[in-house]
């Protein structure tokens, strides 16, 4: 299948996707790792990631009605959908603490369980979580779409309704600070 | 893509990071979402029956007009508030200067002639990027001659603490290490935060029940009470929030006294986040007026050594006790590191920790630090002390101990800590009288970076060559104090 024809097929999708579940459930299908690997880059953490994926479609259920866009509008809405739900998650219940400690203890037994096989990726791991969870959520979000889904200036820019120049600036701002606390 | 851009890519390619989805809950969110679907799909016929209906259409409508009214009348304004009490903490976390300033009322207490104290002025600044501290610390002291406020201010700025006695109107100097810097403004910070927010875990039960409006500032009020989860006292806490941006621009925190009528403890009048910092705050210049019991110059060493002791003399013996620090660790039990001296004794120190082992019996150092139990409550848990290791500065040895509980641990112990039980091993010679203390609970470890950054780092604070013993480790200790625990609970 051509690029052009998988496109035309997606909208057709999301069209039909409004009042027939079995569509619904295609789409869910096609983009389900897409949304949780998004959310395990934010929160380092698969079960909250889990939990987030489900919010996130939930809500996609709720007002897919209401989404007027093509197919290039929903991979952003749905960015934009699991951006909120994490940065509530994280803002509502104080859990970028909690989150932290949670990173560290899960990184901890990693560290332990590797420490025999000298596994120097789960020592970094631990320090780009740890680094990553005390930025702002909006930089957060920033550093996840730039480094872990590949997006571009553009694209975020788009996503997070700023412009290039300003988010230019804040991935810059992110940079500096994780370079700081990565000490790379 | 710029340098820092391409040194953190750098970075995370070198990083195995399992982010693949688990299909199982892929499938069983997929039936959450059919079950959703089936209902709005009810739902929809529902109201297309509705509609389809000219009398029922008519009802439906009556039914959306009053509800919207309803909706009006209730909801206060439109708008939701952007920040709530709730977000407050994360605010505060995110902050690197804090900054507040206000009352210090001493609720409950009176002079001698039943009047109210004199309240105590507040200016407490929190420097986190540098490290810098200014804290004002009161008390009271109840004697013949009535209640005398006490006020002391700490100023921490580099490799100096500067103390300021606004009784005796002086000023002591001190020099202190990175580690002990370090742990000063840990503790500053934890106390600004309880300071704050009484209890951050109970800002969940805070309703808003108002509006004021400060120097042409709209502020929501919040208030709520917040509960002592050992002691059951009461403290009610009252925010002035601005909702758009969350800051704060007051705070009144009140507390029950004897006739149970509330009374104002503290207040804060204004409460900042990374604002500037005035060069005044942190510039440790002597008051006029006040006197030098020294300067930068030959200011004292301050030791590690905050966690409290005990001592005891006669004709035999000149005893002392002394807990450098505690921490506690995710299992519950405790790290002490301690020492004790018999000034009279000729037996030199290092004899006591000739041949001791990790996980093996204590030291019989003139008085021993056997064990623990938990501080102000009844309980029939002991803490049972093992050797970890030793460590030695300037000649002076510290021992450092990890004391596993044979039982469940009480949520009490981290506001009341631990009381220490000791034994003198003098031979014959008894010791006519002893007197009890406690230790605090000390910095919570949960991970090996916390381990390593504050129970090491205070290894190699109390080492000559400034390094912790190598077979200490995170994992060392909690593998240890589970067999014990295991051992203990048999």
């Amino acid at each position: 299948m051509d690029d052009e024809s998988k496109v035309a097929n997606e909208g057709q999708l999301i069209a039909n996707a409004r009042d027939n579940p079995s569509a619904f459930v295609r789409l869910y299908r096609r983009h389900y790792d897409a949304v949780f690997r998004y959310c395990v880059h934010r929160l380092f953490d698969r079960h909250m990631a889990e939990d987030i994926t489900g919010e996130v479609f939930l809500k996609v259920v709720e007002n897919l009605r209401h989404f007027k866009g093509d197919e290039k509008q929903f991979r952003s809405w749905l960015y934009r959908i699991a951006t909120n739900a994490v940065n509530d998650h994280l803002r509502k219940t104080d859990r970028r603490g909690v989150l932290l400690k949670g990173a560290c203890r899960q990184i901890d037994s990693q560290v332990a369980d590797c420490q025999s096989s000298a596994e120097p990726s789960t020592e970094r791991l631990a320090l780009l979580r740890e680094a990553v969870l005390s930025l702002k959520p909006r930089y957060q979000t920033i550093i996840t779409l730039r480094f872990f889904e590949n997006l571009k200036l553009t694209e975020i820019a788009d996503l997070l309704g700023s412009s290039d120049g300003t988010i230019r600036s804040q991935l810059a701002r992110a940079l500096a600070k994780l370079r700081k606390k990565l000490k790379i | 893509m710029d340098d820092n851009g391409k040194q953190f890519e750098y970075f995370v390619r070198g990083i195995n990071f399992d982010d693949n989805p688990d299909y199982n809950h892929r499938d069983k969110l997929e039936k959450d979402i059919l079950a959703v679907l089936a209902k709005q799909t009810q739902q929809q016929e529902t109201w297309r029956i509705i509609m389809k209906s000219p009398i029922t259409k008519l009802a439906a409508a009556a039914v959306i007009i009053i509800a919207v009214a309803l909706s009006i009348i209730f909801l206060n304004k439109s708008a939701t508030p952007a920040y709530g009490i709730t977000d407050l903490p994360e605010l505060f976390e995110q902050a690197r200067v804090m900054h507040i300033q206000g009352w210090q009322y001493f609720a409950g207490h009176r002079m001698p002639n039943g009047e109210k104290i004199q309240p105590v002025e507040i200016d407490n600044w929190i420097d986190l990027e540098n490290g810098r501290s200014r804290y004002t610390g009161t008390g009271l002291s109840i004697d013949k001659d009535g209640v005398r406020v006490t006020i002391g201010e700490t100023i921490l700025a580099g490799q100096y603490e500067m103390y300021l006695n606004h009784n005796e109107r002086d000023v002591t100097f001190f020099k202190i290490s990175d580690y002990q810097r370090m742990l000063n403004m840990h503790y500053k910070l934890n106390l600004m935060g309880s300071q704050i927010f009484g209890d951050i875990e109970q800002l969940e039960n805070f309703t808003r029940v108002g509006e004021e409006t400060i120097d042409g500032i709209e502020y929501d009020i919040w208030e709520g009470e917040v509960v002592h989860s050992v002691t059951k006292y009461t403290w009610r806490y009252k925010y002035w929030l601005l909702p758009s941006t969350g800051v704060l621009g007051r705070l009144q925190a009140w507390t029950k006294v004897d006739n149970e009528q509330w009374e104002l403890d503290y207040e804060y009048y204004r409460i900042d986040r990374d604002v500037d910092v005035p060069e005044w705050v942190f510039a440790m210049d002597v008051p006029e007026g006040y006197a030098l019991k020294n300067t930068k110059e030959t200011a004292t060493p301050l030791e590690l050594g905050g966690g409290g002791g005990c001592g005891y003399g006669d004709e035999q013996c000149v005893l002392s006790l002394k807990t450098r620090i505690s921490f506690t660790m995710s299992d519950g039990s405790v790290i002490l590191g301690w020492c004790s001296l018999d000034s009279k004794s000729q037996t030199p120190q290092e004899e006591f920790f000739e041949g001791l082992e990790f996980g093996g019996p204590l030291p019989e150092l003139p008085v021993e630090i056997y064990g623990l139990r938990p501080g102000g409550i009844t309980s029939d848990i002991t803490y049972v002390g093992y050797h970890l290791a030793c460590t030695q500065k300037a000649g002076k040895l510290t021992e450092w101990s990890v004391y596993v509980p044979d039982g469940r641990v009480p949520a009490s112990v981290k506001q009341f800590g631990y009381d220490v039980l000791y034994r003198f091993n003098l031979g014959e010679h008894t010791p006519k009288w002893r007197i009890g203390y406690t230790v605090d609970h000390g910095i919570l470890i949960e991970t090996t970076k916390e381990f390593d950054k504050w129970v090491l780092g205070a290894m190699a604070e109390l080492s000559d060559d400034g390094k912790a013993p190598e077979h200490v480790t995170y994992q060392n200790v909690l593998k240890l104090s589970n067999q014990l625990h295991e051992a203990l609970s048999k």
